[in-house]
């Protein structure tokens, strides 16, 4: 990721929130609880992931860094919400007070918003687009210099004249 | 290895020159350009782009975002490397997909 978060800083950043998810156990009194105190700081740095993607779009990306990236952001989203859920329906969850809880909910909604943007972009890189008719393929040339070609300069010039 | 992109003049050119870009976007395709020529020599080496094993053509795909629009633009470009040896890679052939998202994810 080329903006100010990588995807191995934002893995371990969400990594102590996840973890026990990923091992398949419930969390310990010490995890759940630290869940529910610090639940904004995995949330902060999956939507700076994805702030670092968009931009990434904004200036152009190639389809399958972009896809990997995405990827690799909606499986520590989901690890995230499954973690958050958990640890809302842990028994003695009612024990913490309503604001906790509530911040609780609000985070998970984010989460919730953050996986519904990045599956519907997801699902639209991902489809496959139609072949290439190869009969509408030139010939090749291998020579230096070939007619009927333009160059990237040319290009831009026309890309860059004002039309109506 | 730095490669000089050329683009075909009347399959490639005149189907970039008719794409529904602002000024904007117009400029962020000649950044994706330009960019293909940067990243070139990787995907050359990439057999699974070869359009068939063994063919001088190969295929990329590139995102971009029309900063003025919000649309999201996926290009597909199948481009040629039979004159890879004088450093030119010649875009033989392009498709454009136009997609418009929530401000969610377009902003």
């Amino acid at each position: 990721v080329s903006g100010t978060m990588t995807l191995e800083s934002v893995r371990g950043g969400i990594r102590p929130f996840v973890e026990w998810i990923e091992q398949s156990r419930p969390p310990s009194a010490d995890e759940a609880a630290d869940v529910r105190t610090h639940a904004a700081i995995p949330v902060f740095l999956l939507e700076q992931l994805w702030a670092d993607v968009r931009e990434m779009m904004n200036q152009g990306v190639e389809h399958r860094k972009i896809v990997a990236i995405l990827g690799d952001l909606a499986s520590m989203n989901d690890s995230c919400i499954r973690a958050f859920t958990e640890v809302q329906i842990q028994p003695g969850a009612r024990e913490y007070d309503a604001a906790m809880s509530e911040r609780l909910t609000s985070e998970l909604s984010k989460l919730r918003e953050l996986r519904s943007a990045v599956s519907s972009l997801l699902q639209w890189l991902r489809a496959s687009p139609p072949p290439i008719d190869m009969s509408k393929l030139p010939k090749t040339s291998t020579e230096r210099v070939s007619a009927g070609y333009i160059s990237v300069e040319e290009m831009a010039a026309r890309l860059r004249t004002d039309r109506p | 290895v730095a490669y000089h992109i050329q683009l075909h003049e009347t399959i490639v050119a005149p189907y970039l020159d008719g794409l529904d870009l602002s000024l904007a976007g117009r400029n962020g395709l000649v950044r994706v350009l330009n960019e293909l020529a940067t990243y070139a020599d990787s995907f050359i080496r990439e057999p699974e782009r070869r359009l068939t094993p063994g063919s001088d053509m190969f295929e990329v795909r590139w995102i971009f975002r029309d900063p003025t629009t919000n649309a999201m633009h996926a290009l597909r470009f199948v481009i040629s490397d039979a004159a890879a040896a004088y450093g030119v890679l010649r875009i033989e052939y392009v498709d454009e997909e136009t997609a418009i998202y929530p401000t969610a994810v377009s902003s």
